[in-house]
């Protein structure tokens, strides 16, 4: 599934960082290639910005304001709230301030080479608890863990920058580590996922449908590839 | 045209929905409603697939139509003017709807007005609604006060209506209640289709029917005859014991397994099970 991750040059990327959402704008690129662009990136992703917050990275381009009122209706539009522009050029971040922006320094990750951030200590960890069944069309997002009571089923989706604990059934797709930590955990009582992503990796079941596992299950990234195994009561998790 | 009679009770407005088109939302709204009208209720359907109009033809009465659902909402005639009685049953009417606009000629608040004047004069008013989840959908559950999820034991469908259910809910209105429509036990028994435990154990609402697939359902449909009225057709009876349970009947499902299979505990599990023992085994049908 390594195609979901492809990253070109004269693209729009979006990322998931610690601000949320941010749309990382070419430079180089015209206007309205840019606004084909940035509609493809949000049609194409489907639940993932509902309602979400972006924040436009203007990087090492120059920002304007024309491009920054068209880009800002596309995204009302879509239903997408703008909540800061900003920049990487410490001019640009300054022209952005003095317009009313309140530009971030944004987490870096480098260019295509990520690191995992270090894991949240678990005093600050919050998560985010939902006590109903995830039917198909829902989307629950969240920058710390998420519990469910209920299940997650076909078409709903769960994306958190943490774990996912699952006190149900996964039938739909869950993404924990969105954010790239990859030791984020995923668990659930019964797991027949359309999908499962933890950080970059992203794993789906063998086509033949074997029955699935009885009893709560654990899934985790190991060597580079998601593992599911059997929860034990006396694992200890490495984080 | 003569349902003048004020109720002292309000009637109930209850929505059959889908998500996915196909599924025989359409034949279960007249079969249910025919059987409702057949045991002595006072029954309106309302066709709300604009554009795309059909229950008329499940019922015979397409070619009475002069006015429509649009007709009524835009005040070009009254509400009476535009029910058609059945030729059949007296209790029974319909309210067609308009062929040549779209959804959108009705609001959700115009829908929501026209069921609070319908719950007034009839015990049911049973809304069909068309396929998708756009406005159509939601002119449809606008005025209903319970809504009926209508599924084929197929994963498309199970999936659609799973859709639906998180709609309705998120629209305040109380869990729906399901029918699984066309469902083949010899099928479900060689493990080529999902059983009805399968398709409960994904939706988690309660059941309110089970019907078998039934061709004469086909030739029913096309001459104009709802099943629900031929004593002879499977599927009728399981439409006759749909319309028996929403009056508050408890008729037990008929098992299609042996008893005390999944299937049975199944039912118990949701409540359904009742009259331990004294169930019929029949071959088919709820």
């Amino acid at each position: 599934m390594a195609e979901l991750h492809r990253s070109e040059p004269g693209q729009v990327r979006v990322r998931g960082t610690q601000d949320g959402l941010v749309l990382q704008l070419p430079p180089d690129v015209p206007l309205p290639v840019l606004l084909g662009q940035v509609r493809g990136r949000i049609d194409s992703g489907g639940e993932f910005f509902r309602q979400a917050e972006v924040v436009l990275d203007f990087g090492t381009r120059m920002p304007n304001v024309e491009e920054i009122v068209a880009l800002r209706a596309l995204l009302n539009e879509r239903g997408i709230t703008l909540r800061t522009v900003t920049a990487s050029v410490p001019e640009y971040r300054e022209l952005l301030h003095s317009w009313g922006y309140h530009p971030l320094r944004l987490v870096s990750r480098g260019d295509g080479r990520e690191q995992d951030p270090p894991p949240a200590a678990e005093g600050d960890r919050t998560a985010r608890y939902v006590r109903r069944t995830l039917r198909s069309g829902a989307s629950v997002h969240s920058d710390g863990d998420v519990v469910i009571l209920g299940d997650v089923n076909a078409g709903a989706e769960v994306y958190a920058a943490g774990d996912v604990v699952v006190w149900g059934a996964i039938r739909g797709t869950v993404h924990a580590g969105i954010e790239g930590d990859h030791g984020a955990i995923i668990c659930a009582l019964r797991l027949m996922p359309t999908q499962l992503r933890i950080g970059r990796i992203f794993a789906r079941p063998p086509d033949e449908r074997a029955a699935p596992a009885a009893g709560p299950l654990l899934a985790r990234v190991q060597d580079g590839e998601i593992v599911v195994e059997s929860w034990r009561a006396d694992r200890r998790l490495s984080r | 045209m003569g349902e003048e009679q004020q109720h002292t009770t309000l009637g109930r407005v209850i929505t059959f929905t889908s998500g996915k088109g196909g599924v025989g939302k359409t034949t279960t709204t007249a079969n249910v409603g025919a059987a409702l009208a057949a045991l002595g209720k006072s029954v309106v359907l309302v066709d709300a697939d604009i554009g795309l109009r059909n229950l008329d033809i499940v019922l015979g009465l397409e070619n009475r139509i002069v006015y429509d659902l649009v007709d009524v909402v835009e005040g070009t005639c009254r509400l009476r003017q535009a029910m058609i009685r059945d030729k059949r049953l007296n209790g029974l009417h319909l309210i067609p709807a308009a062929q040549t606009r779209e959804k959108e000629a009705v609001s959700p608040q115009q829908m929501k007005a026209l069921c609070e004047e319908l719950r007034r004069q009839f015990d049911f008013t049973l809304i069909d609604s068309p396929a998708g989840i756009e406005q159509g959908f939601r002119n449809s559950i606008a005025g209903a006060d319970e809504v009926v999820v209508v599924t084929n034991p197929e994963v498309s469908s199970v999936r659609d209506a799973d859709r639906i259910v998180g709609l309705v809910e998120a629209a305040e209105l109380p869990t729906p209640r399901l029918i699984v429509n066309r469902l083949n036990p010899a099928m479900v028994r060689r493990g080529d289709m999902m059983s009805v435990e399968d398709v409960g154990d994904i939706l988690s609402i309660p059941l309110l029917g089970i019907v078998p697939d039934d061709e004469t359902i086909v030739t029913s449909t096309n001459r104009g005859e709802p099943a629900a009225l031929d004593p002879r057709s499977r599927a009728g009876q399981a439409f006759r014991n749909i319309a028996a349970r929403l009056v508050g009947q408890d008729v037990p499902f008929m098992t299609l397994e042996e008893p005390d299979g999944a299937f049975r505990r199944f039912l118990r599990a949701l409540g359904l099970g009742g009259n331990q023992g004294g169930v019929a085994v029949r071959g088919g049908g709820d």
